[in-house]
């Protein structure tokens, strides 16, 4: 069974806020967009910005000021580094394990065309 | 807030609906879907009480529409395909329409309208027919009320009015209001909807929040040959095949309104097994 | 706040209707002027302060307002014809009754009242002219009648013409002067519609004989007036609802 399949909404979401983060578009312990605001500008549900900041919360990369609004944490972009780290070690590349024992290629042949990566 | 029973209804010459039963909640913004003809506008046209069922009762907030009380209508605002909009100036339309619904609020017009692009400065009547349906919408939204029907929102707007309708809406939302989307435009509106109800053969075919559908169902692509055992339903795309399966703890994916919808028609026995 | 009517919201409708709806009320100024003017010119000019004479007028007048609500009944319902204006009209936040009411003041009281005003003028100027040149007052009166029936005669005439797919016009107008003149021949046992005698006097009537049988049919019009404006309510309310699949026009 091989079927390719895209992320769900509000995790794409996330994606876009932690590369906005990153980038530096909101520094720590600045404020983020409420939830009503993100969902105008990416012009979705409100609900599935919720999902997206609860998702943000729970791995610390923003907190919540009860009556004020969403801020980013202290090193929000380290965690945010751990996170995606954590994601492609447990999907992309169990995928890529799997690709690569489907086709054959040993893995010491990955590893040539790595290092030789860099020389070029 | 709104409640259907047990409702009938037909023309003199074909039923249209049989035994209906639907409610819609405050602060989700339905999609309404089915085929030409199934009766999206009818359904639409009994809650806003313009229509009268033959049987059954339609209740808005605890009126029944049958008696069409000006209370009720001032809590609701019908947007329908086709509108009128009279040879007047803007602001005189909003002078004396906007005193008919008691939340009104000016701020939330000329914010809209901002949206668009637009302001009240024109000729209703000099203006394309996009920006008449801007317009109008600008005026429905800024009504303020608690129930908003919109039948094809995104018809005549052109490429950048339907992102604009969508932020639009977006902002607009609160928790005490319902939107009742009815479309055929299903990507326009994809991301906006909260719930989806599809009308299919007299009845409702299915009517599940979108945050249930995508918690049991997957939406995706597989490969010629490669066709999940469990799919419920599949149709061609150039990957090989767009499936819809049911989700047995793998990651969520986005909702495909319109592989939702052509599977639900197809084989709604298995879709609703799933949900049962 | 009474739901079946209530007093500002009926004003808000009124005032948008009054607006928005300025066709129809032209259409029925110029048809009750047209109809109209010939007819009840005449009872009024009795000059008689009897009570019978008063309530045959006020028959005749609610009759009138009966027939001007029958006439422009085509343009009261003529916003809920077009699928587009029906439901900008049934979807405005108000009772069946002030939305009714708001028409038919719009296409039936208002012309009646335009009408009725300027036959008032008239009735005045003639008054005027009469103190200021004529010996008669007869011959003012009638100056200032021609006058007046030339021109809104001349009104019906241009409407009538701008608005050519009006042919009902045509037929119930000569209706509607049939009916007036069984009317006048009941009332006043006169078949004749015109006023003038050959030296253009106002020709009065002598308005004896069939007294309580005028008083009784006067009563009947009042009533049969009343009845027709309620029953309109009755079924104009439900062409506010859609009872069968929207024409589209």
């Amino acid at each position: 069974m091989d079927f390719k399949e895209s992320k769900p909404i509000y995790l794409q979401i996330v994606d876009r806020i932690c590369n906005e983060i990153v980038m530096g578009k909101y520094p720590e312990n600045e404020r983020i967009p409420s939830v009503r605001e993100y969902a105008a500008i990416v012009e979705v549900n409100a609900n599935t910005v919720v999902r997206s900041y609860d998702f943000l919360q729970s791995g610390d990369v923003i907190f919540n000021r009860r009556g004020i609004g969403y801020f980013v944490s202290e090193g929000a972009i380290e965690k945010i580094t751990a996170m995606r780290r954590e994601t492609f070690m447990n999907e992309q590349l169990a995928d890529f394990f799997d690709e690569i024992d489907m086709l054959k290629i040993p893995i010491e042949t990955i590893v040539e065309l790595y290092k030789n990566r860099n020389k070029k | 807030m709104i409640l259907i029973n047990d409702l009938d209804f037909g023309y003199s010459k074909h039923k249209v609906f049989e035994n209906l039963n639907l409610t819609f909640d405050e602060g989700k913004i339905y999609g309404l879907l089915g085929l030409n003809g199934a009766g999206k506008s009818t359904l639409l046209y009994l809650i806003g009480g313009l229509l009268f069922a033959d049987n059954g009762k339609v209740e808005f907030n605890g009126f029944d529409m049958r008696e069409r009380n000006p209370r009720a209508l001032a809590d609701l605002f019908f947007v329908s395909e086709e509108f009128e909009l009279p040879d007047v100036k803007f602001e005189t339309y909003i002078k004396l329409h906007a005193p008919f619904y008691p939340n009104f609020s000016r701020e939330t017009l000329d914010r809209c309208l901002s949206g668009f692009g637009m302001d009240t400065n024109c000729r209703l009547n000099r203006l394309s027919m996009g920006q008449k349906k801007k317009a109008f919408m600008c005026f429905a939204l800024a009504a303020n009320t608690r129930l908003l029907i919109m039948d094809e929102p995104t018809n005549g707007l052109d490429i950048p009015s339907k992102s604009q309708f969508r932020q639009v809406v977006s902002s607009c939302m609160t928790d005490e209001r319902t939107i009742i989307i009815s479309t055929h435009q299903v990507r326009d509106v994809e991301n906006l909807i909260d719930h989806i109800t599809i009308i299919n053969d007299k009845r409702i075919a299915f009517d599940r929040p979108v945050a249930d559908i995508t918690d049991r169902l997957i939406f995706a692509d597989a490969k010629m040959g490669q066709r999940p055992g469990n799919a419920i339903y599949a149709q061609p795309s150039p990957v090989g095949e767009q499936v819809v399966l049911p989700r047995n703890g793998e990651q969520e994916t986005p909702l495909n309104i319109e592989l939702l919808f052509n599977a639900v028609l197809a084989e709604r026995e298995k879709v609703a097994n799933i949900f049962a | 706040m009474n739901d079946f009517f209530n007093l500002k919201r009926f004003w808000l409708v009124l005032r948008r209707e009054l607006r928005l709806s300025t066709k129809p009320l032209i259409i029925g100024t110029a048809l009750t002027v047209g109809l109209l003017l010939f007819d009840i010119a005449g009872i009024y000019k009795s000059h008689s302060s009897s009570v019978e004479d008063f309530m045959i007028f006020l028959a005749m007048l609610t009759f009138a307002v009966t027939v001007a609500v029958w006439v422009s009944s085509a343009q009261i319902s003529r916003n809920l014809a077009r699928k587009t204006s029906f439901l900008a009209f049934s979807t405005l936040p108000a009772s069946s009754f002030e939305r009714y009411l708001a028409r038919v003041v719009v296409c039936g009281f208002l012309p009646v009242a335009v009408w009725f005003t300027l036959y008032f003028g008239v009735h005045l100027s003639d008054t005027i002219v009469d103190y200021m040149q004529m010996n008669s007052s007869s011959q003012g009166g009638f100056i200032a009648l021609c006058a007046c029936v030339i021109l809104f005669s001349s009104v019906f005439a241009f409407w009538g013409a701008a608005f050519r797919r009006y042919g009902f016009i045509v037929g119930f107008c000569v209706t509607a002067f049939s009916v007036f003149a069984l009317f006048r021949w009941i009332l006043f046992g006169n078949v004749s519609l015109m006023f003038l005698d050959p030296i253009g006097r106002f020709v009065q009537h002598d308005f004896f004989g069939y007294g309580r049988l005028r008083l009784v049919l006067a009563v009947a019009l009042l009533i049969i007036g009343a009845i027709n404006l309620g029953a309109g309510y009755f079924i104009y309310r439900r062409k506010q609802m859609i009872v069968k699949p929207i024409k589209k026009k």
